[in-house]
């Protein structure tokens, strides 16, 4: 591994989505100093957009890593970033009208948002467990920003003093992982590590306990059982459209970096990590689908049943590589309901002052707009065809089945139906519920209306024609991961 | 006796423990945090000993020559920044709480539950 | 041509649906715009009407005796190892003249509908509805495989209960919408078990792979032909499920031209002629005389009824229910072409009729406004000697009432001919049932011809039986006028294009021996009816008779009474008349048999099992949830510590099992 300066030009080409990031990053910066508050949204979105764009513009690359091997630049490496570019784009359709409920209003989170899809970028595409672990607390250090953004509200200290505390203490968990790992195999790298391989099962016990304890680190981030404690303080206490993208973007990122280093470890091939990731899955589904049906907070209600979702995608995970596609696919449509929801429940809550359930009574006839915008992403969440939610929850079942876990799929299946229960149970509320007090009713400004818009109509075609995702997931894939086509 | 890898793995199971021990049990806030950053020191420990022994190993050559001393080495920097990063918006929380509850006994942040 | 462009053909009415729907829904300016909706929706039709023709000439060019479907897709639809289903169309000899029924009679129908619809507060509401369907109907005949043809079937049943119920105001027409959905449902399952029992079998949708392994499916075919059918007689309103298409005249009376008389009513015929291979397999002839049975008792049934209506679009709906009956007896014989070719005629003359009756309906609504007089411009008993105040309406009335009755070197004589001929020679080698059908039909043939000459003496010739001193009802304007003349035109030459055989040789069938050649096999019946050439003659001379001595006696009989004529109809046909008059009492019927004890069994059996058993089941496991629910939530104490000690738990266990276990 000679060092060529010219390299430090080439890769600079390769990583362009993240060094475009950074520079608009910057430029946010720059302007909340000179004060050109009102365009930063459009700018960061814009921004979004233009990295995702750069990140697919090459011709597609089989596998090439950037910087030494330390972050991968082909492969599904591009869809990665557009996924999660777009996700940033979404919440910012609901930021501005949320942020407005404040007296001062806060423009940081614009900036901090681009940082920590930086993260997020960084931590799913790495290819060197250092990276991994950079990107991870550069993003987390944002969404502890974020939990604690409204510094005068008890609630959002809270969150934020939860999220923070708990989330150093599961990455120490997690660094402690990766240290063994390298203590074990001598490499960071995980294609080295890879290649190495026969040395990870020279001491079983060593291996298992690194491992562990890096899934261990993961699922915190995803939030399953028994690592989801801080989930429903933190989202109840967050700015509502941040926590629909603590719930997503952040989620998104991890299940690749897992899905990636558990692939190229080749960890179906060890029976008890699969057991691991079963078990996490079944009680998640299982724990997150129970709870939320006594919740009467919204907020609540969207993070218990956001648990519940990681125990679906978990689900795909356990097929290997032969679920990949169908994890990513489903937290990519669930990025596009959840951040739907949880845009629609920040509207309600600016209007309403409140994510009380009972206030959304009647709310379907006196703001059908809105109401007809929520049950559609209720009812995709519920996974009820012709939605999107439908297509993903199908996807991952499928994925369980065809690696033989049919147990999963069936508890998976089972559970859906406690879940479509209490989704179906607050369009119940909507416009069957009597309401006694007329009051405000929620209303759209032109970027939350045609944010909402967007989500929704993507959430039918998608549920129409899957194909447009999953065909540019398999072609990326392809080569890689060939075996995927056939699973279906 | 000359310390060996072990030893100071030992040291760093140790203090990773006591990490692990003071946040379930101490109220102060601040505590807990420090308690935190003494569970990534131990991790730093136990990296800087891996690459030390690594870095042993490839001078002795053969077939455990395969492996790469500075990568643990370099990790402990990068951790180290991170610390600090976290650091600065953790203080940030806590003082921001100091600020309406005047005190930060953890066990009075609970408005949130079940 | 290239995909994108032929892209285009499904695309645009979409577009312009979607252009319209959206426009008129954000912009309240805009729904007012009267010509600019009408210009988008109108070019949304014809601009593919054009690239069908050119696809055609493409297709009717070059290739010769050869000719393969020009294809072409979209996107992706639902793609896995299993079940590959896309978005993608073929244009072949099928699809080419249903595609150009379609969207020809569909742009024509656009442009009669500026005018028809002027001022209707809908109006941009109904061009959206009107260009979604164009949009459906062309997924339907266009579509290369089943998955997409029932999209299409699908939305245009959608489409039609939209258009149905479009003054939906008045409760009536809502529930004639509602009767058009429920009678379509019922298709429609029978339909998804004619596509599960074929996948199951073929293991695909795609009428290709279908239709080439239609003889391996053996005694399925039965199954899958009869839930065919089914599905058919849902859609294309044949005995049992007819009942819907009267009602449905509750619609603006273009829709009632464009959906329930030209397009898609015929999509029944159209499945079973795509379908046809299936439907020649052995163990479907069965299938086959159930079709043509039933065919000729629809047939027969609303002919009966059609003469004892007074709503001039009553009259024409029965006689559709009727034409289709035609159709199917067709079918029934095995003669798919000929079915087709009886679409292609009858698309024209009835188009026709029902935008003349339209106009007609325009014209007297009119003049009841402008004297003040409270009565239904729809019924013939108010009109009388309008001719002479609309001449275009009138003649391109009369020329398309001389098609449907059969008046030889007209469309309709063409078609009608070649059905029977076949029923009738069908009895020879299928069965004597057939002539049985034969005869029925000849009847149904000679019943058109006096009430359809009936409908045109009682509304155009004779004395006006309404005031004209000052007022008097004012022919339409050219929008609408423009439109009837080149129907009528098409009325007149239509036929030509399937000109029996054994007039100028047995090469001048157009449509049997050049254009289908090689796509659509009909039964053989070449052999019995050369063999019998001289039956066929006779066959021929006996249809021109009737069509030319029923009209003709009709046209006279009216002529001397006048609306009397009726009360001597009456007397013919005795106590029958008062079925007639009230349509054979089958929705009467249909409501105490069906109905009542569906309503009945809903309000006691089925609330009595939903409340006790469902909602026993249901709330108790709910009730078990929710209690679950509230203890296990009890770990959320909401302390950062026992949070810590949860996860420090976890770990423990995982780690413990990864390494112990």
């Amino acid at each position: 591994m000679n060092f060529n300066p010219g390299d430090i030009v080439n890769f600079s080409v390769m990583v362009a989505p993240i060094l475009f990031l950074l520079a608009v990053g910057l430029m946010l910066m720059l302007m909340d100093v000179l004060k050109a508050h009102s365009s930063m949204p459009l700018i960061a979105g814009l921004g979004l957009i233009g990295a995702g764009v750069l990140a697919v513009l090459p011709e597609k690359i089989s596998s090439m890593q950037a910087f030494y091997g330390m972050i991968e630049v082909g492969n599904i490496a591009p869809l990665n970033i557009v996924f999660l570019c777009l996700s940033g784009v979404f919440t910012i359709f609901f930021l501005p009208d949320y942020l407005k409920r404040q007296d001062k209003p806060i423009y940081e989170v614009y900036t901090l948002l681009i940082f920590a899809i930086i993260g997020m970028i960084m931590m799913a595409n790495a290819s060197d467990l250092l990276i991994t672990f950079i990107g991870l607390e550069t993003f987390s250090i944002a969404l502890y920003v974020f939990a604690a953004l409204f510094k005068k509200e008890e609630t959002s200290n809270e969150a934020g003093l939860k999220y923070f505390l708990l989330g150093a203490f599961a990455s120490a968990f997690l660094l402690l992982g990766i240290s063994l790992l390298y203590g074990l195999t001598g490499y960071t790298n995980l294609n080295d590590i890879a290649a190495n391989a026969s040395k990870l099962t020279d001491n079983p016990a060593l291996f298992f306990t690194s491992i562990g304890l890096f899934i261990i680190g993961f699922l915190f981030k995803v939030s399953a059982f028994p690592f989801h404690n801080w989930t429903p303080d933190v989202y109840s206490g967050t700015p509502t459209p941040l926590a629909g993208f603590m719930a997503t973007g952040s989620k998104m990122a991890a299940f690749i970096a897992l899905g990636t280093v558990l692939i190229k470890l080749n960890f179906t091939q060890y029976d008890k990590l699969v057991n691991v990731l079963a078990l996490a899955a079944i009680l998640s589904m299982i724990y997150g689908n129970v709870v939320a049906v006594r919740q009467k907070n919204l907020k609540r209600l969207l993070a218990y049943s956001s648990i519940a979702h990681t125990g679906y995608v978990l689900l795909g995970l356990c097929a290997g590589k032969a679920g990949f596609v169908a994890v990513i696919f489903y937290m990519f449509i669930y990025t596009i309901m959840n951040i739907g929801a949880f845009g629609l429940v920040g509207i309600a809550e600016r209007t309403l002052a409140d994510t009380d359930m009972d206030k959304w009574k009647g709310l379907g006839i006196k703001a059908p707009y809105f109401a007809a915008a929520m049950s559609l992403f209720l009812f995709s969440m519920a996974g009820i065809p012709p939605f999107a939610g439908f297509m993903s929850k199908y996807q991952v079942f499928i994925a369980a089945i065809g690696s033989g876990q049919i147990l999963l799929a069936v508890i998976g299946i089972l559970t859906s139906v406690i879940a479509a229960f209490y989704y179906i149970y607050l369009i119940v509320i909507m416009y069957f519920g009597k309401n006694e007090s007329p009051e405000v009713s929620p209303r759209f400004d032109w970027t939350t209306g045609l944010g909402v818009g967007l989500l929704a109509v993507l959430i039918l075609l998608l549920g129409i024609f899957p194909s447009l995702v999953l065909q540019p997931l398999l072609q990326y894939m392809s080569g890689s991961i060939s075996a995927v086509a056939a699973a279906f | 006796m000359e310390p060996n890898a072990f030893m100071y793995l030992t040291v760093a199971a140790v203090m990773f423990a006591i990490g692990v021990v003071g946040v379930l049990t101490r109220r102060n806030g601040i505590v807990v945090f420090m308690c935190v950053e003494l569970m990534l020191n131990a991790v730093n420990l136990s990296l800087i000993t891996f690459s030390k022994m690594h870095s042993v190993a490839a001078a002795a050559g053969g077939a455990a020559a395969n492996v790469n001393p500075a990568a643990g080495s370099m990790m402990v920097f990068f951790v180290m920044c991170v610390a600090a990063a976290e650091a600065v918006v953790g203080l940030a929380i806590v003082i921001s709480i100091f600020r309406n509850k005047l005190h930060i006994d953890i066990n009075d942040v609970n408005i949130f539950k079940w | 041509m290239s995909n994108t462009v032929l892209s285009l053909i499904v695309l645009l009415p979409l577009a312009g649906a979607a252009l319209i729907g959206l426009t008129g829904f954000l912009n309240e300016r805009f729904r007012h715009q009267e010509k600019l909706i009408g210009l988008i929706a109108t070019s949304a039709v014809a601009i593919p009407f054009f690239i069908i023709l050119a696809a055609f000439l493409q297709f009717t060019s070059g290739h010769g005796e050869h000719h393969d479907a020009i294809r072409f897709s979209i996107i992706p639809w639902i793609e896995t190892a299993g079940i590959k289903i896309n978005f993608s169309y073929h244009l072949d000899q099928l699809s080419l003249l249903m595609g150009m029924i379609v969207t020809g009679i569909g742009s024509l129908i656009h442009i009669y509908s500026i005018a028809y619809m002027h001022h209707d507060k809908g109006f941009y509401k109904f061009f959206l509805y009107l260009n979604l369907f164009i949009f459906a109907m062309l997924n339907l005949i266009l579509g290369d495989n089943m998955a997409v043809l029932f999209l299409g079937w699908e939305g245009v049943g959608v489409c039609s209960y939209l258009l149905i119920g479009f003054w939906y105001e008045d409760m009536e027409k809502a529930k004639a919408a509602q009767k058009a959905f429920v009678a379509n449902r019922i298709g429609d399952f029978a339909m998804i078990g004619a596509m599960f029992m074929i996948f199951g079998q073929v293991h695909s949708l795609n009428f290709a792979d279908i239709n080439a392994s239609a003889g391996s499916l053996g005694d399925n075919a039965f199954w899958i032909t009869l839930l065919l059918f089914i599905a058919a007689t849902g859609k294309s309103a044949q005995i049992p499920l007819y009942v819907w298409l009267p009602d449905a005249m509750a619609g603006p009376t273009p829709v009632s031209a464009l959906i329930h008389a030209a397009t898609m009513v015929t999509s029944g015929i159209y499945l079973i002629a795509r379908m046809h291979p299936v439907f020649n397999v052995p163990a479907a002839e069965p299938v086959l005389i159930v079709i043509a049975v039933v065919a000729a008792a629809t047939a027969i049934l609303a002919a009966l009824i059609a003469i004892a209506q007074n709503d001039i679009k009553k009259v024409l709906a029965y006689s559709t229910v009727s034409q289709l009956g035609f159709m199917f007896m067709a079918l029934g014989a095995g003669a798919y072409t000929t079915a087709i070719f009886h679409v292609m005629t009858h698309a024209f003359f009835k188009a026709c009729l029902f935008l003349g009756s339209g106009s007609v309906i325009h014209a007297m609504h009119h003049y009841f406004d402008e004297t003040h007089e409270h009565k239904d411009p729809q019924d013939i008993r108010f009109m009388g000697g309008l001719k002479k105040y609309m001449p275009a309406t009138g003649m391109t009335f009369w020329i398309s009432t001389l098609a449907i009755a059969g008046i030889p070197g007209l469309s309709g004589f063409f078609s009608k001919d070649e059905i029977l001929a076949n029923t009738f020679f069908s009895g020879f080698d299928h069965g004597s049932i057939y002539f049985i059908v034969w005869l029925v039909g000849t009847i149904t043939a000679c019943l058109t011809a006096f009430y359809m000459t009936r409908l045109t003496y009682l509304t155009f010739f004779g004395e006006a039986r309404y005031k004209t001193d000052k007022h008097h009802p004012h022919e339409s304007s050219p929008l609408m006028t423009i439109p009837l003349w080149i129907l009528g035109i098409l009325a007149v030459v239509g036929g030509y294009l399937g000109l029996p055989a054994g007039v100028f040789g047995h090469n001048a069938h157009i449509l049997n021996h050049t254009w289908f050649h090689g796509l659509i096999n009909n039964r053989d019946l070449e052999h019995t009816m050369h063999e019998h050439i001289a039956l066929e003659y006779g066959l021929l001379v006996l249809a021109i008779a009737i069509a030319v001595g029923v009209v003709y006696f009709a046209y006279n009989f009216y002529a001397k009474n006048g609306l009397e004529g009726d009360e001597k109809v009456k007397k013919v046909f005795g106590s029958m008349y008062k079925w007639m008059e009230n349509k054979f009492y089958v929705d009467e019927f249909y409501e105490k048999t069906i109905l009542k004890p569906f309503v009945w069994a809903g309000d006691n059996i089925v609330v009595w099992f939903d409340k006790n058993i469902i909602d026993g089941v249901i709330n108790g496991s709910a009730s078990a949830t929710a209690a679950v629910g509230d203890v296990i939530r009890r770990m959320q104490t909401g302390y950062v510590a026992h949070y810590a000690l949860i996860i420090s738990i976890g770990v423990v266990i995982i780690i413990g099992y990864l390494i112990l276990g």
